[in-house]
């Protein structure tokens, strides 16, 4: 083991140490824990920004005039420049005209890319399983498919009742169908299944990431003590 | 505050002082500009003087003269008169025209008769009216200050009173806190003063031989205000302008001897009293309740102030009042409070309709009280079971590998065993360091599988912490001379714009500042995600995969975001994912770490979570503390 790696490793010990502080309760050593990764991560974002966006996307163009990349660049630059405006309280209506112009491009984008990339597609999923040839295959029927076909629809549309349901609900509108309300309920059953799965998901990552770093400490000692 | 008005100087201290005052603020000596007509003409005081000495020979000069004769005689006779005395001096064509006059009688022709009678009728006219417009005008005048004065009275009218002279603005105080008003009679009581106990208190203070001075009887002053109820109800008036010269002299007098005596101790408090006094009949006279410290006395506000008969302080009757009103002044004070108490609550409300939407903490929920050392010794017990199942459990290779999404795993491995050699993989980075344990092991086989089967690849990052992270990536890959991924900046706007360039003619992408870095889409056949976040995944099937129909997309996801990639891959959208649980093939590993110690993990939890409901369970059966809100 080199000096460096000696010295990374007690580092790394430190700050995984200081973090784990935190199941005591929120302390200094977490703080500075939290500080630091957030001090360094910004300024490393500030200097990647530099180098890779402002430096050849704005800067390079602007030093070449009468080019077609000097014009272009003038656009980023005068959003820029109305932008800083929303520090200031009497220039803020000139900042908000970059802004309206990001969020409607993130709007438009959101919107076309949803229902050509999820809504359409996903729609066309379910439909696949209620066509002749997914359920009947070959020669027998797949009942299993059919099975697995059936599920998901009836997942689809007990989830939808169940937020029609609520959505009734916060209106204040209790009248109902019993079809309705038991589409509801079946849709709770899907919603709870899904979420556990997502947890369990979730336990599982921050457990891996757990046995992960406690692997590379006890890895960390065993190199240091030469075994 | 003066600007703009006219200013007027005092004749006798020669100071200034408003247009419309009546007498000098600074001496109290009368103005009469504020009476002066436009047009008289203002004469010394000498002047008037002589004016009036030679008034009498006037008057009898007209009397015995001229004056009384007919208009035309009056007007011959001192001509002739005249003429007598000139006529030595007058030359002789004057002469000639005198003469000619006198023998024609209508000489001044009887157009001048007739304009020089026309005149004076015009000017008795205007006489008149000018002496009528004086009297419009006084009369306006009085008539302003009889409105003022009926105003005056009206907002000093004292509130009504009841049998026991308790005034309306009192009762309704004791009625609002009829506890105080217990007390003070309780008070009062007590503190009830004989005649006899006043009389040995007098005598005990001043001595026998003090005689007090006479005070008018509150009978005779009750029965004069019977008597007179206007004069009741409309209090003397107090102002500090002298009205006459022997109010001056006396003002003058007096603050001479406020000034020397201006250091004794007597005279301000006396001063303080007689301001409380008038304060405190102001306050009862009118009903009015002064919340907090008053920034205006109550003189300053009405510029009045009734005329109150200052008793003898050694009179017992007198200090029983006077403690008795302190008390009445003392229980006003304690509805005071409530008031302030009322605006509190009014505050409170304000800043609850404020902040109203807002989430408010849970009633039910409490901190505890006591330092809870619980979770830190089971997370430390956790925590030395992990580390005693690393060190303990060895590691060895095995075929079996854990379940769970086998079909997206199997379609991945069958798309890794069809790169070949012209294959072309572009790989998204997109993860952070706390995924990177989970995610680097799968990666970096993934890297080591694309490279056996001689596919060439190229790496990107749509993150910064990947860009670091892409070193440790390559070196557990064993990548010989890797070359740094690629910053893509802008997250779906930099997938938007790199699948949109791959439909673009190339001279066109060239354009753009990051085209020699950049790479083009259409140059691969397969992109690999490598990714913790559904987010970036979903980006990149919404914005790239709808226009790069032919590209393959695989993907390498975090274990918690796999239930959300899931249905992408029963759409077809993505061809295959490795999940961190799911592991390799030959490898006794998942996500980068001994399956037996995760399975030991995962125990742990369980246990744990059962630990928490039943210890919930016992929490439930406590009663929750509940905030009573004071209505």
């Amino acid at each position: 083991m080199s000096g460096a790696d000696l010295v990374l490793g007690i580092v790394g010990l430190a700050l995984t140490l200081m973090v784990f502080s935190y199941i005591l309760k929120d302390n200094v050593f977490f703080g500075i824990a939290l500080y630091l990764l957030v001090g360094v991560s910004s300024g490393y974002a500030t200097l990647l920004i530099i180098r890779s966006v402002i430096l050849p996307m704005l800067v390079s163009p602007l030093l070449m005039p009468g080019t077609q990349s000097f014009y272009l660049a003038l656009v980023p630059l005068i959003l820029s420049v109305l932008f800083v405006f929303m520090l200031f309280k009497r220039g803020s209506r000139m900042g908000r005209i970059p802004l309206a112009f990001l969020v409607g491009v993130m709007v438009a984008m959101a919107l076309f890319g949803v229902s050509r990339g999820t809504l359409a597609p996903q729609l066309l999923s379910v439909f696949q399983y209620f066509s002749p040839g997914a359920v009947a295959g070959h020669s027998t029927i797949r009942w299993w498919g059919l099975l697995e076909a059936i599920a998901i629809f009836l997942g689809v549309v007990a989830v939808l009742a169940f937020f029609q349901e609520r959505q009734r609900k916060m209106f204040g509108k209790t009248e109902s169908s019993v079809v309705l309300t038991g589409m509801s309920k079946l849709g709770q059953v899907f919603l709870g299944i899904t979420f556990g799965a997502l947890f369990v998901g979730l336990l599982s990552s921050a457990l891996i990431a757990l046995i992960g770093n406690l692997t590379t400490i006890v890895d960390f000692f065993r190199t240091l003590l030469g075994g | 505050m003066t600007d703009g008005l006219n200013m007027q100087t005092c004749p006798k201290c020669g100071k200034e002082n408003l247009a419309y005052m009546t007498h000098c603020v600074h001496c109290g000596s009368a103005l009469d500009e504020m009476f002066s007509f436009e047009g008289q003409i203002d004469l010394p005081d000498d002047a008037l003087e002589e004016s009036a000495a030679t008034l009498p020979f006037v008057l009898d000069e007209m009397q015995s003269g001229a004056g009384l004769l007919p208009d035309d005689e009056a007007e011959f006779e001192p001509a002739k008169a005249k003429e007598d005395t000139d006529t030595e001096d007058v030359p002789d064509w004057l002469q000639r025209v005198r003469q000619r006059a006198r023998a024609e009688e209508d000489a001044t022709g009887e157009l001048t008769k007739g304009i020089q009678s026309m005149q004076d009728m015009v000017d008795g006219e205007e006489k008149d009216d000018s002496e009528s417009q004086y009297q419009d005008w006084i009369e306006t005048v009085s008539e302003k200050t009889q409105r003022e004065k009926a105003k005056r009275a009206e907002r000093l009218r004292p509130s009504p009173l009841d049998d026991q002279g308790v005034p309306e603005w009192l009762r309704r105080i004791r009625a609002l806190n009829p506890q105080d008003e217990e007390m003070l009679e309780e008070e009062s009581v007590v503190d009830e003063w004989t005649d006899e106990a006043l009389e040995d208190l007098r005598r005990s203070r001043l001595g026998d031989d003090y005689t007090p001075a006479l005070l008018p009887d509150d009978t005779e002053a009750e029965e004069e205000s019977e008597d007179s109820p206007e004069e009741t109800e409309e209090p003397k008036i107090e102002h500090n302008i002298p009205e006459d010269d022997e109010d001056l002299l006396s003002l003058e007098s007096d603050a001479t001897d406020g000034a020397k005596t201006g250091d004794s101790q007597d005279t301000p408090s006396g001063a303080g009293d007689a301001e409380k006094d008038s304060a405190d009949t102001l306050s009862e006279h009118t009903g009015f309740v002064i919340v907090g410290e008053p920034k205006l006395k109550p003189d300053e506000v009405f510029d009045t102030k009734t005329v109150t008969t200052e008793p003898a302080q050694t009179e017992p009757d007198a200090s029983a009042k006077k403690r008795l009103r302190e008390e009445e002044k003392e229980a006003i004070l304690q509805d005071l409070v409530i008031l302030r108490g009322q605006h509190e609550k009014v505050a409170l409300l304000k800043s609850m309709i404020a902040s109203e939407g807002q989430p408010i903490p849970n009633a039910t929920e409490s901190k505890p009280k006591k330092k809870d050392l619980s979770r830190l010794i089971v997370g430390l017990a956790f925590i030395f079971v992990l580390l005693l199942a690393i060190i303990v459990i060895p590691r060895h290779k095995t075929d079996s590998v854990p379940a769970g999404f086998v079909a997206a795993k199997n379609r991945f491995d069958i798309h890794l065993d069809a790169l070949s050699e012209t294959t072309q993989v572009l790989i998204v980075l997109d993860y952070s360091a706390a995924s990177a344990t989970e995610l680097e092991p799968l990666a970096s086989s993934a890297i080591q599988a694309i490279e056996a089967q001689g596919a060439s690849w190229q790496a990107v990052a749509t993150r910064m912490d990947s860009l670091w992270l892409s070193a440790s990536l390559y070196q557990k890959a064993g990548v010989e001379d890797p070359q740094a991924p690629v910053y893509l900046m802008g997250g779906q706007f930099a997938m938007l714009n790199l699948a949109l360039e791959a439909n673009s003619e190339p001279q066109a992408a060239s354009h753009s500042a990051l085209s020699d870095e950049k790479p083009r889409l259409d140059d691969f056949d397969y992109v690999l995600l490598v990714s913790d976040s559904s987010l970036t995944i979903r980006g990149w099937l919404e914005q790239v995969s709808p226009n790069q129909p032919e590209l393959i997309t695989l993907a390498i996801v975090s274990q918690k975001e796999a239930v959300a990639i899931q249905p992408y891959f029963n759409s077809a959208q993505i061809a295959g994912f490795l999940t961190g649980a799911q592991g390799l093939s030959g490898e006794n590993m998942v996500g980068g770490v001994n399956i037996n110690v995760f399975r030991v993990g995962l125990m742990l939890m369980i246990l744990l979570f059962v630990l928490g409901i039943v210890l919930s369970r016992e929490t439930e059966g406590i009663p929750p503390v509940t905030q009573e809100v004071d209505e």
